[in-house]
């Protein structure tokens, strides 16, 4: 089958309104009568609120209103996807440094941020926990001890295992046994665009204006919050400017609705740069692992505690540990006897949340890593090893969960192909190559409408948002394709809660499979709307073989166009065609994730370093990544999520890191300390390339992507480090200074 | 928002007045790139901001004098990375000015504003100290000049009083056949502030010159590591002695870009690299 749009390179929809600076965020809104609101935050990490004071504020010039826990009517209201733990703002105690204690409105930004200046807490200090060690210490101070329905146990939320064999009975067997601890860091999403939201009351119930990338998580969270009806909360999502998880789940929205609602009035709480680093970040996580290998190389089991330490509140967090556990024994391996623990701790740090990979990087990092360890011990390349331990297509890896559903060696070949891979390499030069691995949210439903209007433009309605990645787009090419239509008829509007239907959320690289499918379907119901219109007209007869394409509808009697069909059926000026689409993820009850994987999203990394030995520095010279993506709709945008995330790996490989200090205190909480890659790190070879065997679940056999490129990098980059330079390195960021005390065991 | 008052003077005169009149509750704006951030962090809040751009004596450029080069007021670091008179006789300067922020701050950001802000790494001081620079300074009373080593007091702090003003930067001819090179280690390889910065000369006749970044309260010349390698700058074991004296003249802190360890060790390691940078090139013939 030819394809007129997908898999083509088609320009992003979005690219010239965002090139020029049209694009309208949510920095961009003003109303009339808005107030403007800002927070005045905790300076510790852990204290009892004595008192503030903001009399001095409340008859400042410009200011209407000052918000601490004591002005709520009731108790403050709590929030959460997951735990309602998070209050609006604190209200006996803050947990994290930065945490919102109190807020101003006022009618301009200035005067509310002027106005912070006359705010004065008065707090009793408690101990801070910022570490795993000091969360599960004997005594560790409980943060969530007054929580009700909680089942805190030395700070843990919960926690997570899973098994499959035995891994005690089969430890005899194993030629290799390899323990090893790994720690990742915690790592701020740095999406340039600062978090914004604009709330105000409408019919009764209240409208939110902000870059969140699931709207209808927020509609819930919020109306779960507020006691409102899902009716009465609308979610209009803004051009997201940046998410990486960020901004998947509610942070200062449900205290904007709050205000709105109070006051009457539109409220706007726009954040700095800097304040973001006080609203989200990547878990961090220390993983215990045992890998047992027969002497061929070939995995035999794991056993693995991991602990990633979560915030001051859940935020999404023991999702992200659900899933990091789910493949943290097996990674994309056969592995016959699994075991894995996994807890989630909280501290008294910035909320841990959704971050690019969810769960895997963190794994990924063990799990490969183990493997590069156990190819040395047993005498074979890293290649080779990998090799050994794939499954073939089709073959089973975790038990009860959908087979591998792409030719895995493949790709992976592929990856050390381009790569030179097995090439002699000149003095402290290293290679390696890692594989990436993770399972989109499992039982999730997105809903599509696609309306053909009477000119035969096209309206798509889905709760997907756009941050980027190029949804937007690839519903274009979808529709395009379904209608052979040209990509500028069809117009797509996203995640307006009172305007499209249901989407569980843009994330888990899976918008593409599951709302391409949805849009796909509607664009087939559309057209099957069609082809009874034109039978029940007698255009055509109903055995008869049409041709429904390009905007006409071609039959023995002859060829009619769309709008004239509409007209004839429903009259002038009066047509219009809606069809429905749905997917659904394979639903099972009996899973542990409450379903099957729709797709298994894989990718394959191989990087080459040059270690300078005297001061530590590392310069990735090239990097390689190949996807098993099925099908790439449009490959320079699947190619650039690709590089971007491998781009963003590299930083919690070489250089990111928040940095808390024993109070607890944020140290570099801003972009002059908190540093990322620029264009200037970027490897001066970088290259992408695809394995395209349509053998996935979502249109024309595609499987998502996005999320992948972010998992594998850190594991490929430090081996080929102790490849080039002889140092191992279990703890990210592999910072020159640390290579550097590796290398001259300082 | 910050407030304050916007003066562009003409001239000189006008300059000076405004100066004169205003002392500390005025800063003075070149290329801003420092100045904006200290306003919006709250580090300066000046009454008025006195603009550089429309006085007409004001240079924007490197002029070349018979007894060296003078770098105007407002010469962008872009302009001074990339003049061939400066990439060729001081070769550390326009590499540590390539070095600087990113292609847009170098672009507006200025050497001379570079200089005033004393930052312990900043990359052009470290650099410019390889040259005898000798700064020409204005006040409503009359020009001053002073040597560069002396007008730097420590983090942030110089020797120009709240009336004055720097108005160039003069840099004698080095002597003929001098090579340098500069050596910046930073936590990545785009906008970064120096962990460490290494600047070296090497004349012809074995003379070397030392300075080091981000290792102090001020960047300095590393006089006794220089003596040790005077007239026999190609000894391996001479160059080891002289790296541990640069060492023990280093005071670096440790901070969250590294330890003060680390930092001893790189000021080593990045000046083995410098020397035999500056060594190769002049060997090469090309500073000759």
């Amino acid at each position: 089958m030819s394809l007129e749009f997908v898999g083509k390179n088609i320009q992003r929809t979005d690219v010239v309104q965002k090139v020029t600076g049209a694009t309208r965020y949510a920095n961009d809104i003003s109303l009339e009568g808005m107030l403007h609101g800002k927070l005045y935050r905790s300076e510790h990490a852990h204290a009892r609120i004595l008192s503030i004071n903001t009399d001095l504020v409340r008859q400042a010039e410009g200011v209407a209103a000052v918000f601490t826990a004591k002005d709520f009517s009731a108790s403050v209201p709590l929030f959460g996807p997951v735990t309602e733990d998070q209050p609006l703002l604190a209200e006996r105690e803050v947990k994290f440094h930065g945490e919102p204690v109190a807020v101003v409105l006022a009618n301009t930004a200035e005067a509310a941020q002027n106005a912070l200046e006359g705010i004065h807490a008065e707090y009793e200090i408690l101990p801070a926990i910022c570490t795993v060690e000091a969360a599960l210490a004997e005594g560790a101070p409980l943060l969530h001890a007054e929580a009700t329905g909680l089942s805190c146990n030395r700070n843990i939320h919960s926690s997570y295992s899973y098994e499959w064999g035995n891994v005690e009975e089969c430890r005899a067997s194993c030629a290799h046994i390899i323990h090893n601890t790994y720690t990742f860091p915690m790592i701020h999403h740095s999406m340039i665009e600062p978090y914004c939201v604009i709330a105000y009351p409408q019919h009764g119930g209240v409208v939110i204006e902000s870059p969140v990338q699931h709207p209808f998580i927020l509609r819930r969270v919020i109306a779960s919050a507020l006691k409102l009806k899902l009716s009465q909360v609308r979610v209009i999502p803004t051009d997201i400017g940046g998410g990486f998880g960020a901004k998947g789940y509610s942070k200062y929205e449900p205290l904007a609705a709050y205000l709105a609602l109070q006051t009457g009035k539109p409220v706007k709480l726009s954040l700095s740069m800097n304040e973001s680093f006080f609203a989200a970040r990547r878990l961090s996580a220390r993983v215990a692992i045992e890998s047992g290998f027969d002497a061929k190389g070939v995995l035999v089991f794991q056993d693995v505690v991991a602990d990633y330490l979560i915030g001051a509140y859940a935020d999404a967090a023991p999702r992200v540990v659900a899933k990091g556990a789910y493949l943290g024994g097996c990674g994309p391996y056969k592995v016959p006897n699994v075991r894995i623990k996994a807890n989630a701790i909280y501290s008294n740090t910035v909320p841990a949340t959704a971050a690019r990979g969810f769960g895997m990087p963190q794994m990924v990092w063990a799990i490969e890593s183990q493997l590069n360890e156990a190819c040395r011990r047993v005498g074979i390349d890293a290649l080779e090893i990998r090799l050994r331990n794939l499954p073939d297509k089709g073959e089973v890896f975790v038990p009860g969960d959908t087979p591998a559903d792409g030719d895995w060696k493949q790709g992976l070949k592929k990856a050390a192909a381009m790569i030179d891979w097995g090439a002699a390499t000149q003095k402290n030069i290293g290679r390696s190559i890692s594989i990436g691995i993770k399972n989109p949210i499992p039982a999730a439903v997105s809903n599509a409408i696609v309306k053909l209007h009477a000119d035969d433009s096209v309206t798509v309605a889905v709760g997907t948002t756009e941050m980027g990645q190029g949804a937007r787009t690839v519903f274009t090419q979808i529709a395009a394709e379904a209608f052979l239509l040209p990509v500028d008829r069809i117009t797509v509007i996203m995640g307006d809660t009172a305007a499209v239907p249901f989407d569980l959320c843009t994330a888990g690289s899976r918008s593409t499979v599951s709302m391409g499918n949805a849009v796909q379907q509607a664009c087939n119901d559309v057209l099957r709307q069609l082809r009874e219109m034109a039978q029940e007209l007698e255009l055509i007869k109903p055995d008869e073989e049409v041709k429904i394409s390009g905007g006409l509808v071609t039959g023995c009697g002859g060829v009619i166009s769309y709008p004239e069909l509409l007209k004839k059926y429903l009259g002038f000026n009066q047509g219009e065609v809606v069809g429905k689409g749905i997917f659904k993820g394979t639903k099972d009850v009996s899973h542990v994730l409450g379903g099957l994987t729709d797709f298994w999203e894989v990718i394959f990394t191989a990087a080459e370093v040059k270690v300078e030995p005297e001061t530590g520095k590392v310069t990735v010279s090239k990097l390689v990544n190949v996807s098993d993506l099925g099908k790439a709709i449009n490959p320079i945008q699947a190619k650039s999520q690709e590089e971007g995330g491998s781009i963003m790996a590299m930083g919690h490989a070489l250089m990111e890191q928040l940095i808390y200090d024993d109070k607890g205190l944020l140290k570099n909480g801003g972009s002059l300390d908190y540093r990322i890659p620029t264009a200037m790190d970027v490897p001066r070879s970088m290259q992408s390339a695809f394995i395209e065997n349509q053998d996935g679940p979502g249109p024309y056999g595609a499987k998502g992507l996005g999320e992948s490129g972010a998992i594998s990098p850190a594991p490929a980059i430090a081996d080929a480090v102790r490849d080039a330079v002889g140092v191992h390195i279990k703890d990210l960021p592999l910072t020159p200074e640390k290579i550097w005390r590796a290398l001259h065991k300082r | 928002m910050k407030r304050f008052n916007y003066a562009e003077p003409k001239n000189l005169v006008e300059l000076v007045a405004l100066l004169h009149q205003y002392g500390a509750s005025a800063s003075i704006l070149a290329g801003g790139t420092d100045l904006i951030n200290h306003i919006s962090h709250g580090k300066r809040s000046p009454k008025i901001v006195v603009s550089l751009r429309g006085v007409a004596e004001l240079s924007n450029t490197v002029i070349e004098k018979s007894e060296g080069i003078e770098i105007g007021v407002l010469a962008t670091l872009t302009t001074v990375a990339e003049h061939p008179l400066v990439r060729q006789r001081y070769t550390a300067l326009a590499e540590a000015a390539v070095k600087v922020g990113s292609k847009q701050i170098r672009n507006r950001g200025t050497v001379v504003g570079n200089v005033c802000n004393a930052s312990p790494a900043a990359d052009t001081v470290t650099a410019l100290l390889l040259f005898d620079p000798v700064l020409s300074v204005l006040a409503e009373t009359g020009r001053r000049t002073v040597a560069l080593s002396d007008f730097l007091l420590g983090p942030g702090q110089t020797s120009l009083a709240a009336d004055e003003l720097v108005e160039s930067i003069f840099l004698p001819t080095p002597i003929e056949g001098t090579a340098s090179t500069y050596r910046k280690l930073s936590r990545r390889e785009g906008v970064d502030l120096a962990t460490v910065g290494v600047a070296t000369s090497v004349e012809w006749s074995g003379n070397i010159r030392i300075a080091l970044g981000a290792v102090g309260p001020k960047a300095f010349r590393a006089v006794a590591a220089e003596l040790q390698l005077k007239g026999n700058p190609r000894d391996m074991d001479n160059i080891e002695s002289a790296i541990r004296l640069a060492q023990v003249a280093a005071e670096p802190i440790s901070d969250l870009r590294a330890s003060n360890e680390y930092r001893r060790e790189m000021v080593g390691a990045l000046l083995r690299q410098a020397l035999q940078q500056a060594l190769a090139r002049c060997k090469g013939g090309e500073c000759k």
